[in-house]
């Protein structure tokens, strides 16, 4: 009876050792894969804007030369044809659902692009966004879009608007998730 | 540089197909697959890391290292087709991306070495298991699989995730 219960005490002893065992090495290597989160990365390309120069906003309008839409983001490349900021810039209005602070930063932040690229890339919202932000087409080939918002900070092929207009005046909103540097006016003596 | 070349024009030919739109323009349908990849996923990566811990040794004077194989390992096999068949699906939705990020090898790399181990694993030390099976310290080299098992799983999910992004 006493061993009997001696080896009830062991076992649950070796039990309990095993599980409290079992939460450290499971914990530890658990750990591991977070120490790859700790370094920086460039990878975060599309869904954030980490990769983004959050700091100079460029506007560029021209004809869209190549679509692939749909989840989980639509990309478009876009040939430049004009950079100069339109002359109602500072009438422009907020598009529906965009976010007003972010909107005045942007706009207040924005310049010609001067990049040496003649076509960019730009990476753009899903359709669902599309549509809540009141786009229910694709945008064609062959179509003109004006566009404004930031550059990828690794060579600047990829432009990832902030907001971008249709050739009827329609302005489309695409920001969700924060910039990582606030946006400078374009006046700032600093630079 | 050619090979470069090579990937960019069969993936950008893969996305453009009526399969790879499909993928991306169905309501719906892509974050389905994005849901279905992560309970792959936590099938695979989950009963793996089970049978990881055990040959470390966790629940050694209790679970038998045969058992734990036996329920587990299949559902890890179950775990790993649904991973493949979603991952493929989503793919040729977004080839190019893939193709141009610079966690796929990484990703693809990590998958391989973990598939590379287990076949080590069984044609070797795992042959002699009922030697070790209960109550008894595992094999250095078992061990060592199960380290390399666990860490390549995880670090997969974490250039997985990088690859998404």
């Amino acid at each position: 009876m006493r061993d009997a219960c001696n080896g009830l005490n062991n076992r649950g002893h070796h039990v309990l050792a095993s599980r409290r065992r079992a939460l450290l090495v499971g914990g530890g290597l658990a750990a591991a894969p977070l120490l790859a989160l700790l370094t920086p990365s460039r990878a975060m390309a599309h869904h954030g804007w980490g990769t983004f120069d959050t700091r100079h906003a460029y506007f560029v309008a021209g004809i869209v030369t190549n679509v692939r839409w749909g989840n989980p983001h639509s990309e478009v490349a876009l040939r430049v044809q004009r950079t100069d900021l339109p002359a109602n810039w500072t009438q422009r209005e907020l598009p529906p659902g965009g976010n007003e602070r972010n909107f005045r930063l942007t706009m207040a932040s924005a310049r010609s692009y001067v990049g040496e690229h003649q076509e960019l890339h730009l990476v753009l919202a899903g359709p669902s966004w599309m549509q809540r932000w009141g786009l229910n087409r694709r945008l064609e080939v062959g179509e003109s879009i004006e566009a404004v918002g930031y550059l990828d900070a690794d060579g600047g092929r990829d432009l990832r608007p902030v907001m971008f207009w249709l050739a009827d005046g329609q302005g489309i909103w695409q920001q969700l998730t924060a910039f990582p540097q606030q946006p400078e006016p374009v006046q700032t003596p600093a630079r | 540089m050619e090979m470069a070349d090579w990937f960019a024009e069969v993936s950008g030919r893969l996305e453009q197909t009526s399969f790879g739109e499909a993928v991306r323009a169905t309501p719906h349908l892509y974050p389905l697959l994005e849901s279905l990849h992560i309970l792959g996923i936590a099938m695979l990566v989950g009963s793996a890391l089970a049978v990881d811990l055990r040959l470390l040794g966790i629940g050694r004077g209790v679970l038998p290292v045969t058992t734990v194989a036996r329920y587990l390992l299949p559902l890890s096999h179950i775990g790993f087709a649904v991973v493949a068949v979603t991952g493929a699906a989503m793919f040729t939705a977004i080839a190019q991306a893939v193709v141009a990020s610079a966690a796929a090898p990484w990703k693809f790399g990590l998958v391989a070495l973990a598939g590379l181990n287990i076949a080590v694993f069984h044609a070797g030390v795992y042959r002699s298991v009922r030697a070790w099976d209960l109550d008894v310290r595992t094999p250095v080299r078992a061990q060592a699989a199960a380290l390399v098992s666990a860490l390549s799983w995880m670090a997969a999910i974490v250039a997985g995730r990088f690859l998404a992004y």
